[in-house]
């Protein structure tokens, strides 16, 4: 098996396999869809905007799902309203206001006004689930969901039961026609990388990591040993070292199996040599202190809640024997899965053993946690899940990615340029310690990569859940662009970047954008005007949004 | 100590004022005894440097304490041996207490080589200091009345100083990029030396026995302490004290 080149059986880190299958079903209705598209920035339009959601407030349509204090800009509020048909979510259909003093001062979103469906499901959930999978091989991952969609291949409405389930095709959501029981849409739901002292028994450690660098570790004293329990940190971060087991790792996951104090990490005289778990846990802690020094944010959903990482989910002897959804789930992956117990859990996936490399690229792949952007990338997921909520799909999609990559390459360089560690070699590529040599994405030169740095070129197929990965460089780059100034290689058009020195400010714009300020459904133009907004917000310098508005124009994306 | 200066000069006055009368010419006494008090400054501040581990790191503790300027008696007494030369023997004790400023650099429990900056002051930190000043002295009679006394000599210390070797950080709390000192712990050192001395005395002599005098005594000697980062114990400096003095 020396040197054997293995392909990926499904979408991984590396390729851009993750599928969004969309299956043409009987609609039933044939309603035209008109959407009203609402990105406001300005008085006269936010208005006439507040009258809208007002009335739609009033009759039930809009509810307020989330209300967030803007850590950046405390006098800011943000509002999230969802909209409902019949008590029933709408899919994808959502508003943030943000307001200073009760005076709306930007809103984006999409919602439906026009939707006339019969809510009441001629299925339940249980005979959905039956019609997806007759033979039992899939287990619901989380309670189903009655939701209404857009079904964008028919262009009309559909009441759906959204299942997530775990079975031999990896972790997916899946969304059935509550009258009809077709399959609407399927796509697998994790966000992944594809290939892409203040308590009594909290002490610190040290470790190396996968490179071998030294790592300070935040660890709990337990049982005459020491366990990767991190109480220093106000969002408790747990590391659990699965020992190789996969099928427990899928339990796990399935919570057919709960972790136990017995699983974390642990190491016997708090010197640790296990790199994984030590890069593992001490990047989450990176991440948690690089949110909230950046953007005043508090752990990953901003309340600090307890952050689980797993690692070692699979054992790296068994790539040639381990199932492929396991191998391409535990082998070639790094994910967040937001549904996997209370607060979500992040996997690192065991890359490939040496002397094997990956079919597509020839490049070999480390362990996962042994890059602080993949790490970083993942943690971010769950800041998305938790704030904007952007659909894993599409545009949004795709924004949520570039939104991970940025966090990603942020913490990195946040890492080095604050001499927190000093060893770190930031940068602008993604997955460059892991996906060797070159890594998986570039924010720099995304062409390089096999990536679009343009909208004119965008991936538009169904696979990887319709771009996700790919085309999440193009928004990506912006932020490039935005902090260093260069040429686009596609458009030809040059930005003068407002420099290193004001990167910080760079990522807060994007940040507050990216997680208060755009919609589930957001497109790449909202993302434009969301950031130009958020630039106006946060600099009086209208160099800053001149820079933004650039930079989204080298990319080829307008305000729509 | 200005309670015990008045009481020495009165006695002083009153024992000269009774023997002005009968001074005899100077070359006639073969003893000398003094009693002084006054001020004894050391020459410099002190700075102590110790390491710490804390958070799988090593963290420093930089103390700086200035002693004195500290009350001190002074008593003395000499024999002549001939025209001019004497030896002599002269005890001095000093004691005060004094701050020391605190300054910590603080391992933090996420990084490597990011220390945090923690400063406190310690105070009411005690001192104290003997010395036996052995002498020889060369006498100037600049009249009668007026004796100009220099001596040298060795000088045998007994010293203690309070250090502050430890504190106690408290976490100000996520994310540890500030730290405070909840306490520090003082160790009492107590060190012998051999060094010296050398000084001048000019008396005045109001009767044939009894005068008043002023001595400024430089005296000097280094201990080590044997203690990593800690530089040796600076004892002794001016002695600037005035007294009694009686012949015989």
């Amino acid at each position: 098996m020396k040197n054997a080149r293995v392909p990926l059986a499904l979408g991984g880190f590396i390729a851009t396999g993750l599928v969004v299958a969309l299956y043409p079903a009987t609609p039933i209705s044939q309603e035209p869809i008109s959407p009203l598209v609402v990105s406001a920035t300005r008085v006269a339009d936010l208005r006439q905007t507040a009258a809208t959601i007002e009335r739609l407030r009033r009759d039930q349509i809009l509810r307020v799902t989330d209300v967030v204090q803007d850590p950046l800009l405390p006098h800011r509020t943000h509002q999230r309203l969802t909209q409902y048909h019949h008590d029933v979510r709408v899919i994808g259909a959502d508003l943030t206001v943000q307001t200073e003093a009760g005076v709306a001062a930007s809103a984006f979103g999409q919602i439906y006004p026009d939707i006339s469906l019969d809510v009441v499901p001629r299925l339940s959930a249980t005979e959905a689930l039956t019609r997806l999978d007759p033979n039992g091989l899939r287990s619901l991952t989380a309670p189903p969901v009655l939701a209404v969609i857009l079904d964008p291949t028919t262009s009309s409405y559909r009441l759906v039961h959204e299942l997530q389930t775990f079975g031999p095709d990896g972790l997916l959501t899946t969304q059935i026609d509550a009258t009809t029981g077709a399959v609407v849409a399927e796509r697998y739901a994790l966000r992944t990388q594809t290939t892409g002292l203040p308590c009594d028994d909290c002490v610190v450690g040290e470790g190396r990591g996968v490179k071998g660098d030294r790592k300070k570790i935040s660890v709990r004293t337990r049982s005459g040993t020491f366990a990767a329990d991190d109480g220093l940190r106000p969002a408790r971060i747990s590391t659990y070292d699965l020992g190789g087991d996969w099928s427990r790792a899928v339990d796990v996951l399935l919570e057919r199996s709960a972790l136990t104090p017995a699983d974390l990490a642990a190491d016997t005289d708090n010197d640790w040599r296990d790199g994984v778990n030590v890069d593992a846990h001490v990047g989450s802690g990176w991440t948690l202190d690089y949110l909230y020094h950046r953007f005043g944010q508090n752990g990953l959903d901003g309340q600090n809640s307890p952050v689980t990482v797993l690692v070692h989910p699979i054992d790296r002897a068994e790539l040639f024997t381990a199932p492929a959804e396991v191998v391409a789930l535990f082998h070639l992956n790094a994910f967040f899965c937001g549904t996997c117990g209370p607060h979500g859990m992040a996997v690192f996936g065991e890359g490939l053993p040496p002397g094997q490399s990956l079919g597509n690229t020839g490049q070999t792949l480390d362990f996962f946690a042994a890059g602080i952007d993949i790490v970083a990338h993942e943690l971010a997921h769950a800041v998305t899940e938790f704030s904007s909520g952007l659909l894993n799909q599409g545009e949004s999609g795709a924004l949520s990615e570039a939104f991970s990559d940025l966090i990603g390459a942020g913490t990195e360089f946040f890492m080095a340029e604050s001499g927190r560690h000093p060893a770190e070699q930031a940068d602008y590529l993604i997955g460059e310690d892991v996906v060797k040599p070159g890594g998986i994405r570039s924010l720099s030169d995304p062409l390089a990569m096999g990536d679009p740095d343009h909208y004119s070129i965008r991936f538009i197929g169904a696979s990887d859940n319709g771009g996700v990965h790919t085309n999440s460089t193009i928004a990506s780059h912006v932020y490039f662009l935005a902090v260093e100034g260069g040429v686009n290689r596609t458009s030809g058009l040059a930005v003068s970047g407002l420099g290193a020195e004001r990167r910080e400010l760079v990522e807060q714009i994007f940040y507050r954008a990216y997680s208060l300020l755009l919609p589930t459904s957001a497109t790449f133009s909202m993302a434009r005007a969301a950031t130009m907004q958020s630039a106006r917000d946060l600099s009086d310098d209208e160099a800053v949004e001149q820079t933004i508005a650039a930079a989204w124009t080298a990319v080829g994306v307008e305000e729509s | 100590m200005k309670r015990t200066l008045r009481t020495l000069v009165i006695v002083g006055c009153t024992l000269g004022a009774a023997g002005v009368a009968s001074a005899r010419p100077e070359g006639e006494h073969r003893f000398v005894l003094t009693a002084n008090a006054g001020i004894h400054a050391l020459a410099a501040s002190r700075t102590d440097i110790f390491n710490f581990d804390l958070h799988a790191e090593t963290g420093t503790l930089e103390t700086t304490q200035t002693i004195g300027p500290d009350p001190v008696f002074d008593g003395g007494a000499a024999v002549r041996l001939s025209r001019q030369a004497a030896v002599g023997v002269a005890v001095s004790y000093a004691q005060g207490r004094s701050d020391a400023t605190v300054d910590a650099m603080v391992p933090h429990p996420f990084f490597f080589g990011f220390h945090r900056q923690a400063q406190g002051t310690a105070s009411d930190l005690a001192h104290r200091e003997l010395g036996v000043h052995l002498q020889g002295q060369f006498w100037i009679p600049l009249s009668p009345s007026i004796l100009l006394t220099l001596s040298g000599g060795p000088t045998y210390f007994n010293a203690a100083r309070d250090l502050v070797m430890e504190i106690t950080p408290v976490e100000v709390g996520f994310p540890f990029d500030e730290v405070d000192i909840a306490s520090h712990t003082t160790t009492r050192i107590s060190k012998n030396a051999l060094g010296y001395n050398v000084g001048v005395d000019l008396a005045y002599f109001l009767s044939d026995r009894i005068g008043l005098g002023f001595t400024a005594r430089y005296s000097r000697a280094t201990s080590d302490v044997d203690l990593d980062g800690a530089p040796p114990l600076e004892l002794g400096g001016l002695h600037t004290v005035a007294g009694v003095r009686a012949r015989f």
